[in-house]
This record gives structure tokens, C-alpha cells and sequence, in this order.
């Protein structure tokens, strides 16, 4: 099961609505990490809703590796830059990735998530705007003390 | 494990095709936030950069944090334009370094 | 009539008992991991048998041997893995892939020995359990061998531990169960050497042995002792006729 954030299907100005209530309402109570994070990225710049899409499993068996797929809205110009950002793991910034010309403004790969969370994908222009998706992502917790770490 | 890559990249495309290049790196990714087993933080060892030069050009360029799995996985797309080299390079923070070389053919049609 | 369903009932019976549900763990994937292992370029178990083809090639020792100078292509070995561990009659003890490994490393090659779950001796035999991929488990357990196969089952259903659980216990009469967000696996051995996310690397079958043991804070074996390659001959048997997967892909 694939839960997309921002698309451009019909439903689209309701996933947008839905996308802006993120923004708006858990954007302030989102984590303090989260906040220094894109302080530290961002200066003050916030992201607009949308331009971009997450593709990830709204429900994931082990947060050691979880496919995701991040990509700028093609009906928009493309950005210079994808970013990924896992709120609630120890450092929440999870990648940047910076595209030139012929790069398609997509990538996909495997993160860590240290716990269900809202995962904000980020895209970023050359001039300096923002836009902004979140998809709420849960993990499982598996079976016996998987937290053993060690020689076995 | 020893720093060792697996890729896909086409070696043949017509211009103006979309292709994919698939990477998967053998690296464990250690965050810096763990403890062993006597309680002692295990130092941080990551990948931090990997990029690809395609005919000299840097088409992408992707910062690599902790939170990135075990063993990095990375795909991305681009639109093959000119023949030309093809180089991906992989740079760790212990100063470790691992570059993969092809060649990109492009037909015109 | 009567007889019949008692008859029916009791060929029932018999049946589950002698046939544990055995499907392989990949049937408690969800689809991201399914995929994974399925895809064979970007499953991370072949990051093993790609280093393990350079291995194999590599010559080592004093005569400069390598195991494509003896073996060829490991695909010659492809009727292997599936069948072990075996029991050699003539040092009159079980083998494992890992020990025969080893022992070629050692004995053969004279080169330098390999140690338990190393990530050489780990490419080494993911890459040629790999060539097993597809082939069913076929372990035999009669005639010299059921004296051990006779010790692994009974080391299978012994309570052990804190937590004094057996084997048993979970993989058999709660297989199927949930246990925190996990369903409990029937404990079948034909994916490994695997790629387990808990460990972010790869692992033998007797790693995870001794992960479970762990697990319920038992005293772990010794992966070369007898007793545990009895535990594992009894493993490869319970889960005789499934499909070797190596390198699976596991939470």
C-alpha cells in the first residue's frame, strides 16, 4: 500500500487542503529538531504546500530500511534541490538531493525511521521558494528484544 | 563489509530517453547514536556524498546523513542527451572514496 | 460411517503432526520487503554474493589456489546447500556449508582459516547457497544421520532460558500468533544466509540460532558444535521441500 502526498490527481485540491492543515496546524507543534533543522537549511524561508510528492508505505515492518521515492510536481519548472526530513529521528535531516539539467528532479531511496512520524519531502527553486509535503508513515514494532545489539 | 558498489547504468539510449541509474553500496552506515554493549557510543561512520558526473557535467549531487539505511540505496533518472562518461563517486567521512566508471552511448535517431 | 470420520479424523491429525505449516517466511513480508527480495539488483544480500564471486576467484595459499581452479563456475555446486547439513560418515560427524568451507579453506587450499560468520566466509556461502535458489530443501536424516537428527529434535523441543521457551514453543504451537507487531514465523531455514534488517547485514542460520537463544536469554551454542548442527539438521528437515531463497530478505 502507497500513500502519495501532493499529486496532480483530480482529488488533488483536496489533498492540497488537507497538505495546507499540515502546514498550517502541525507545522508549529512539529518537533523542535524539526524546527532547528530547516532553521539551519532554510534560514527563515517556510515552505508553500505542494510541488512535490512522497511515494512511501503508510505502514512499515522495520524502520531499518523503508523504500521511498521523492519527486517535484512535473507540471511545475524544476527545483535545484529535493530535500528529506525524518522528524523524529535523532537528526532529523535525512538527505538534500541538488539537481542540474538533464537530471530528472526525482530519487528514490532507503531510509531509517526511529518511530511512526511525519516524513516532509521539500523542494526548493533557485529562487528561493519552498514547497512542502508530509506523509504520516507508521512503524511496527517486531517481535522479541530487537533491540539486542551486539555479537549476535 | 569492504566499500563495494553495485550498479546499473544503460550503456546504450537514443537521445532525448529517460534513463535510470540504480546504486546500492555496501557501507554500514553506523549513526553515531548507538551504544554497544557495554554502553559505549559507537562512533559515527557514514557515507556523506555521492554524485554523478555525466559528461563532465554534475547532474546530481546527494548529501548523505544518518538517517540514510545500512548498505545505501539510490536511484534517479536523467535524459540522456550527449555520449560521454559517466562517473558516480561515493565520499565517506573517514576520507574513503569509491568511483564507478561507464560509458553512455546515445543514438540519434 | 462412524468409522470412517474416526478414520478421517485421525489421518487429519496425523497429518498436522507430521506436517508443520510450512511456509517460508517470505509469506509474512509485506510488499516493500517482498520487492526487495525479489529484486535482484537491489537486494542487499547480493552486495555478499558479489563479494563472494570475487572470492571465489581469488587465489589464495601457498599453491596459489582458488575455487573456481577446482569447483569451475559455482554454479557447479548448485545441488548443495539445499542438501546440508549432512553427515559424513567417515569423521562421523555433521557438516554444515559453513564448516565445509572452511574446511576446503583450510585443508585444501591451506590458506588462511576462515572465521565463524565472518563477511568473507558470509560471501562465500550466500554465493553458493544463491546457485541452490529455487532447489527444495532436501535434508536426510535416516541411517547414520538420525542419531543427531534425533538430538536436533529434541534440542528443538527443550525448554531453555529466563524465559524457558523451546524452539517449540513459538515456531510450532504459536506459529501463525502475533507477538508485539509481528506474526510469529514456523521457524522454516530456507532462506538463509539472509539479509535481516534488525541485523543490517547478513546472516547464517546458526547467527540466528543464536539470536533466539539470545532471545530468550538462553546460554547460546556453540555454531560449531555438534549440538547445534544437530538443531539445524532438524531446522533444514522441518522445512524439507521449500524453496531455497538465498539471500532472503527478513525484518
Amino acid at each position: 500500500m502507497k500513500r502519495y502526498g501532493h499529486s496532480g490527481l483530480p482529488r488533488r485540491a483536496v489533498i492540497q487542503g488537507m497538505a495546507a492543515s499540515f502546514t498550517l496546524s502541525l507545522m508549529p507543534r512539529a518537533s523542535a529538531g524539526l524546527e532547528a533543522a530547516l532553521q539551519a537549511r532554510f534560514g527563515d524561508r517556510r515552505p508553500d504546500t505542494g510541488g512535490v510528492e512522497l511515494e512511501v508505505s503508510s505502514l512499515v515492518e522495520n524502520g531499518n530500511s523503508v523504500a521511498v521515492t521523492v519527486r517535484a510536481d512535473p507540471s511545475q519548472p524544476s527545483p535545484s534541490a529535493l530535500h528529506l526530513f525524518m522528524p523524529r529521528n535523532p537528526e532529523p535531516w535525512g538527505t538534500s538531493f541538488h539537481i542540474q539539467p538533464p537530471a530528472l528532479a526525482e530519487f528514490s531511496t532507503r531510509i531509517r525511521l526511529s518511530g511512526s512520524q511525519d516524513l516532509m519531502a521539500l523542494a526548493e527553486w533557485s529562487d528561493g521558494r519552498l514547497g512542502a509535503t508530509a506523509v504520516s508513515v507508521m512503524v511496527t514494532l517486531g517481535a522479541c528484544a530487537d533491540d539486542l545489539y551486539g555479537e549476535f | 563489509m569492504s566499500l563495494s558498489a553495485r550498479v546499473r547504468i544503460p550503456t546504450e539510449a537514443r537521445a532525448g530517453e529517460v534513463i535510470e541509474i540504480r546504486t546500492l553500496v555496501s557501507h554500514p552506515m553506523e549513526t553515531g547514536f548507538r551504544v554497544d554493549s557495554f554502553g559505549r557510543r559507537v562512533p559515527r561512520k557514514i557515507l556523506t556524498r555521492f554524485s554523478c558526473h555525466y559528461d563532465g557535467r554534475e547532474i546530481v549531487s546527494m548529501d548523505l546523513r544518518p538517517g540514510i539505511a545500512a548498505n545505501p540505496y539510490v536511484a534517479f533518472r536523467f535524459v540522456a542527451d550527449v555520449s560521454g562518461a559517466i562517473e558516480l563517486r561515493w565520499e565517506g567521512d573517514e576520507g574513503e572514496v569509491l568511483i564507478e566508471r561507464s560509458h553512455l552511448e546515445v543514438i540519434r535517431a | 460411517m462412524k468409522c470412517w470420520l474416526l478414520l478421517l479424523l485421525l489421518a487429519t491429525c496425523c497429518a498436522g503432526a507430521d506436517q508443520p505449516d510450512r511456509r517460508s517466511g517470505y509469506s509474512l513480508l509485506g510488499p516493500d520487503l517482498r520487492a526487495l527480495q525479489d529484486d535482484d539488483f537491489a537486494n542487499p544480500g547480493m552486495l555478499w554474493v558479489d563479494r563472494g564471486e570475487r572470492l571465489w576467484n581469488a587465489a589464495s595459499g601457498p599453491n596459489q589456489q582458488s575455487c573456481r581452479d577446482c569447483h569451475g563456475d559455482p554454479v557447479n555446486l548448485r545441488d548443495l546447500a539445499n542438501r546440508l547439513p549432512r553427515f559424513d560418515a567417515t569423521t562421523n560427524r555433521l557438516d554444515n556449508l559453513d564448516m565445509l568451507i572452511r574446511q576446503c579453506r583450510t585443508q585444501r587450499q591451506q590458506a588462511e582459516a576462515l572465521t565463524h560468520e565472518s563477511e568473507d566466509l558470509l560471501a562465500l556461502t550466500t554465493l553458493v547457497a544463491h546457485q541452490s535458489r529455487g532447489l527444495p530443501l532436501e535434508v536426510v536424516v535416516d541411517g547414520p544421520a538420525s542419531t543427531a537428527f534425533e538430538q536436533g529434535r529434541a534440542s528443538f523441543e527443550r525448554r531453555r532460558g529466563q524465559l524457558d521457551l523451546s524452539c517449540a514453543d513459538c515456531h510450532e504451537k504459536l506459529r501463525g500468533a502475533r507477538l508485539r507487531g509481528e506474526t510469529i514465523s514456523a521457524g522454516m531455514v530456507n532462506g538463509f544466509p539472509l539479509y535481516r534488517l534488525t541485523w543490517e547485514g547478513l546472516g547464517s542460520r546458526q547467527r540466528m540460532i543464536r539470536w533466539c537463544n539470545e532471545a530468550v536469554r538462553a546460554k547460546p551454542m556453540d555454531p560449531e558444535s555438534q549440538r547445534a548442527l544437530a538443531l539445524e539438521l532438524y531446522l533444514a528437515w522441518r522445512s524439507r521441500g521449500l524453496a531455497l531463497e538465498a539471500p532472503a530478505v527478513r525484518r
